[in-house]
């Protein structure tokens, strides 16, 4: 039995990995086709640059090459992931400025989703459990803001009334635990609230369903058929939105990072936009699309192991003996 | 022989409209009885009052007494209600595919059963299950063990629900519309084995149904129930060929109609 | 609940229809000795650095913030429709390869394509619509697409086709009318989101240029000035926050008329 489940999840797997792959690559070429598509390029900005010097710099950076030299090297350099050095900084490889902003970024969004999970769950829960009594409608109605309110707009928020007026938070910048609550939350905020209406809805769901009735016929308590039957089928949709659940974290780092200066590759990237250093957003592009997928792909796998139902299994129908 | 269960003058109000209206009926130890009715007569929520496995709140209102060897089923707290589920009585459902819970294996749901009313180990418990299984009809007991509800059959679930049903050897099983969602030759199967449990196992058998088919070879004793009351009751015998209720009458007509078409 | 969404959105499509016609000042009415002022019966919002009227902005950003939402939405409609549509009307290949294409443009979090696009097409009101419209018509295309093929194995449908009636009859007057209750509650949601993209994009000073301004650009103004002059950022993104809630509150409802349906 284990040496059959085994090769089911590889291929999975091996299926999963697949589509990914060429996911990444549509949008990885996606990526340079776009920035290929903006008139004008990096050094457009700085002060009038003679004619030679620009045309210098464009041959050193490869932009006079042919469409499909730059394409080609492109590719290789994402197989590498070597991006090169930054248009803009000039200096810094793309790699570094990574290296050096992705893990604040990656703390940060780490907390946030310990936050939003943890909250969402248990809130979710609770208001499941008292449904339809005046707890569950106020849950409801903070589902419902936390939903609505864009994170800038709670960031904004949280760092007026609880940093600047009543000082109970730093400001900005993240130097120490406590500069990292903030944004952690307003980070969470919308994945929770979208956490807890899922779990909530779940677990309505799973009550309905009769496998309660016979586990209530069975005599057991109510807490077990709550942490045994409840709570494990109604977190199985919960697990696959949390593949989304980063996509949302990530983006939203880049608003974050900008109100608390947060000095993480979410503001690399808003930067490298601004000024058009294509190294840098190509590079953090791919770099998202690559953790994106990731995460997605990693949940799914975790959703294909908890779910037996998604498991063929086909071969398993057992045979039956009619007597009687 | 003495009276298993008694029920009195039971009644179930939901959201102010009446589905059983002040029933009685009564069995003794041993005994196999029917409870035979239309779609919506309300055999199946007696069967859920009898447990007292209706919803617990404001809509619903439940009177009468459930008397099973001397206590009343509606006046129990829930802890006694506890130990009294699966142990004294237990129930298998219509649905076998909704009833089990998909993410679990069937023999840690059977293994659920035994070991919430006894407190064996769990190599002890597992045993017992095997054994279960294979009374049941299993002939791989280890590997029906480890599956999950989906790869199954309707009719092997329904096995599964049997199994869990009889864990704890209760003195009393209800059987909802066991066979509804079962095509014709598995319910021959399922009620060959209910008959099974009966005479090896000495059990007393509630059958709810509304295909009088069924009950012809089985019960001692019918009720007919029609909008939530018992318009007619007897021995099957007597039901069948000497009752001159109209709605009696009618359901056996049915019954004939339906089984020349088959023939 | 209805109700109270229904009035906040009134509220706010008043002031962005009404209020600017009957202001003496312009968005762009640059008065710099009443610069930073707070809130006042003369300036209901306060002022910005450059004088101008908060309220007055923001009446003209809701105008903005709301016709970019509307607008995507709409595109957003009508590419849904029409993939989702083809999609679950044909089934088989033709739908596995139109929806594996949506889910590859799906694996992205959607707001890096639309920052990536805003910078290709230059900032601007049409860069913003075009860019939100890029992920936003797949959740669209998907109830499209779940509705039609649902509907499709309606026994209704079976019998008009029994009757000789073309597919493109059948679309138009079975499937779509039977549809349209998820479409429009679909819509209704993609709304805020489209909403929240745009004040997104504006608040990362991607979106419209000055001197127009829509609630996210006047939010990013504001920033700098939280501490001193927090009105700045507070009104704007006060109004942001609540048209989104109305429109969730009033998705939601019409989702939940649906699923009775």
């Amino acid at each position: 039995m284990l040496i059959k489940n085994s090769v089911e999840i590889l291929f999975f797997l091996c299926r999963k990995i697949f589509s990914a792959a060429v996911a990444l690559f549509v949008i990885v070429s996606l990526t340079f086709f776009l920035m290929k598509a903006i008139p004008g390029d990096p050094f457009q900005d700085e002060k009038a640059l003679p004619k030679e010097i620009h045309e210098q710099l464009r041959k050193h950076y490869g932009l006079e090459d042919s469409f499909s030299k730059q394409y080609i090297r492109y590719l290789s350099s994402v197989v590498k992931f070597d991006f090169g050095p930054s248009l803009k900084y000039k200096g810094r490889s793309v790699t570094s400025i990574i290296r050096e902003g992705f893990p604040v970024s990656f703390l940060l969004g780490v907390e946030a989703i310990l936050i939003a999970v943890g909250m969402g769950i248990s809130v979710g829960t609770f208001a499941a459990m008292n449904r339809n009594c005046r707890l569950d409608h106020g849950v409801m109605i903070l589902i419902a803001i936390g939903i609505s309110v864009p994170n800038f707009a709670l960031a904004t928020f949280l760092q007026y009334f609880f940093a600047v007026k009543w000082q109970l938070f730093p400001v900005a910048r993240f130097e120490s635990f406590f500069h990292t609550i903030l944004p952690a939350i307003s980070l969470a905020a919308l994945p929770a609230a979208f956490i807890a209406r899922l779990m909530r809805g779940q677990m309505i769901e799973v009550l309905r369903q009769d496998y309660i009735k016979t586990a209530k016929s069975k005599g057991l308590r109510d807490s077990e058929i709550i942490i045994k039957h409840v709570f494990r089928n109604a977190l199985l949709p919960v697990t696959a939105y949390l593949g989304q659940l980063t996509g949302s974290i990530l983006t939203g780092s880049f608003v974050v990072e900008k109100i608390f200066a947060i000095p993480g590759s979410g503001q690399w990237f808003v930067r490298s936009v601004m000024h058009r250093d294509y190294s840098v957003i190509m590079g953090l592009t791919v770099f998202y699309a690559l953790i994106f997928m990731g995460s997605i792909l990693f949940f799914d796998l975790v959703n294909f192991l908890l779910d037996p139902r998604l498991r063929e299994n086909s071969a398993a129908k057992l045979s039956f003996r009619r007597s009687y | 022989m003495s009276t298993l269960l008694s029920v009195k003058n039971l009644s179930v109000r939901i959201r102010s409209r009446d589905i059983i209206k002040n029933i009685s009926f009564a069995m003794d130890t041993g005994e196999c009885i029917a409870l035979v009715g239309e779609s919506g007569s309300g055999k199946s929520m007696t069967a859920h009052a009898l447990l007292h496995l209706l919803p617990d709140d404001t809509s619903v209102s439940v009177e009468g007494t459930v008397l099973f060897s001397g206590a009343n089923i509606l006046e129990m707290t829930k802890s006694e209600l506890r130990s009294f589920r699966g142990k004294e009585i237990a129930i298998i459902f219509q649905q076998a595919q909704s009833a089990l819970n998909p993410l679990m294996r069937v023999g840690t749901q059977i293994l659920e059963s035994v070991l919430t009313q006894n407190n064996f180990s769990k190599q002890k418990g597992k045993e017992i299950v095997l054994e279960l299984l294979e009374f049941v009809g299993f002939p791989q007991p280890v590997e029906t063990y480890n599956s999950y509800p989906h790869v199954l059959s309707g009719g092997m679930r329904q096995r599964i629900m049997i199994a869990i049903a009889l864990a704890c050897n209760p003195k009393l099983l209800i059987a909802d519309e066991p066979t509804t969602a079962l095509d014709v030759t598995t319910q021959a199967e399922i009620m060959k084995l209910i008959q099974k449990i009966r005479t090896e196992k000495n059990m007393s058998v509630l059958l709810i149904t509304h295909d009088l088919a069924l009950v012809s070879g089985f019960a001692e004793k019918i009720y007919v129930m029609k909008d939530g009351e018992i318009v007619d009751r007897g021995t099957t015998d007597y039901i069948f060929y000497e009752s001159d209720n109209s709605y009696t009458r009618m359901l056996l007509a049915q019954k004939e109609r339906w089984s020349c078409n088959v023939r | 609940m209805k109700k109270f969404a229904l009035c906040i959105l009134l509220a706010v499509l008043f002031q962005a229809l009404v209020i600017p016609f009957f202001s003496e000042a312009n968005y762009d009415t640059i008065d710099l000795q009443n610069a930073n002022l707070p809130p006042s019966f003369s300036h209901l919002f306060g002022t910005d650095d450059l004088g101008r009227d908060i309220f007055i902005r923001c009446s003209y950003g809701a105008r903005i913030s709301l016709t970019v939402g509307i607008a995507a939405a709409l595109v957003d409609l009508v590419v849904g429709l029409i993939w989702g549509g083809i999609a679950g009307l044909y089934g088989g290949k033709v739908d596995e390869i139109m929806m594996r294409g949506a889910d590859i443009c799906y694996s992205l979090p959607y707001l890096l394509p639309v920052i990536l696009l805003t910078v290709v097409l230059g900032p601007g009101l049409f860069t913003v619509v075009i860019a939100l419209t890029i992920t936003g018509w797949i959740n669209m295309a998907r109830v499209v697409r779940a509705q039609v093929m649902q509907l499709n194995r309606q026994e209704y449908v079976l019998a008009a086709a029994a009757l000789g009636a073309s597919q493109t009859r059948i679309l138009c007057k079975h499937i779509l009318p039977n549809a349209l209750p998820s479409i429009i509650s679909t819509l209704t949601l993609t709304i805020p989101a489209a909403i929240f993209a745009e004040a997104f994009l504006g608040f990362l000073g991607l979106g419209i240029q000055a001197p127009a301004a829509s609630w996210g650009t006047m939010a990013n103004e504001g920033l700098p000035a939280l501490e001193y002059y927090p009105w700045r950022i507070f009104f704007p993104i006060g109004l942001i926050t609540l048209t989104i809630l109305a429109f969730n509150i009033l998705g939601n409802c019409l989702a939940d008329e649906v699923e009775i349906l």
